[in-house]
């Protein structure tokens, strides 16, 4: 993956300028969980302080702990990185 | 600050129209064969006109969706609320018509169909873009036999001609400061200060 994930957290100054693209598997925190989710729209600067807006799909993964897949947009510094990345750096 | 989805229909959006605009200028003349042409390119004015007023639409509903998620406290409860504003909107898949708009926007906390036809010449602009969206449809699937409900509303009109076509922008033009204006006061009055940030 070409982006890193260091220091995606919503304490981050909002000019982070992390961008993802379509397609990147990210994590999104729901209810004290991290679930994985996929990037399936751009929507622009559309954020506070011009901040990339991303359309997900959460919960589509087979493992992913979701009930039933939704759809969601977020600004990317409320992003994760996705839980098997957080895995493999333990 | 204006909104960063009306900047763009002022910009973008309009960059494009004119290009439509010109081309179409180009290629109306008396010959015929380019008069199938112009018709050819006033059908994409068409389409073109419609798209880019659902992207403002959809972007100004995700920007306040985003700045009253933002402004929500304890913060474990913005993502919740996010997906409340934004999770099957029925702009992401339908045409801004009175039908999408409505239910989307009052999801902000909105009325947003009382408010915008609250100034009567609005009333008439909304017609127009229901017009717009009739055409656009019947293009992009290619079928003219319209229902008589839609044939009605149509009457007199034409996806062939420019004039009409121009006429419709002119109503998603006001329609597009209108409703930044109405939900500019609404995310103002919600989070107590500056709309967009």
């Amino acid at each position: 993956m070409a982006i890193s994930f260091e220091g995606m957290r919503q304490e981050l100054p909002r000019s982070h300028p992390v961008r993802v693209k379509v397609g990147e598997r990210v994590g999104v925190a729901v209810g004290g969980r991290l679930l994985e989710a996929t990037v399936i729209e751009d929507r622009g600067d559309l954020g506070a302080r011009g901040q990339q807006v991303v359309r997900l799909s959460v919960g589509e993964q087979p493992r992913a702990a979701a009930p039933e897949p939704y759809e969601v947009e977020m600004p990317v510094d409320w992003l994760q990185p996705p839980p098997a990345l957080r895995r493999k750096r333990r | 600050m204006p909104s960063r989805a009306l900047t763009r229909w002022l910009s973008e959006a309009q960059a494009d129209l004119d290009a439509l605009e010109e081309a179409h200028a180009r290629a109306s003349t008396t010959r015929r064969s380019r008069h199938a042409l112009a018709r050819q390119l006033c059908r994409a004015y068409v389409v073109s006109v419609s798209a880019h007023f659902q992207r403002f639409c959809r972007d100004l509903h995700s920007e306040a969706a985003q700045r009253l998620a933002d402004a929500v406290e304890p913060r474990a409860f913005r993502g919740a609320l996010l997906r409340l504003l934004t999770d099957g909107r029925r702009l992401d898949a339908g045409n801004a018509v009175a039908g999408t708009l409505g239910p989307d926007f009052d999801r902000l906390g909105l009325a947003f169909l009382a408010e915008l036809e609250a100034r009567p010449e609005n009333r008439r602009r909304r017609l127009e873009l229901e017009r717009l969206n009739v055409w656009r449809n019947a293009i992009v699937h290619l079928d003219f036999a319209l229902k008589p409900g839609r044939e009605k509303l149509v009457r007199g009109t034409s996806p062939d001609s420019v004039r009409d076509v121009r006429r419709f922008r002119q109503a998603c033009d006001a329609l597009a400061r209108e409703i930044d204006g109405i939900v500019r006061a609404h995310v103002s009055g919600v989070v107590g200060g500056a709309p967009w940030r």
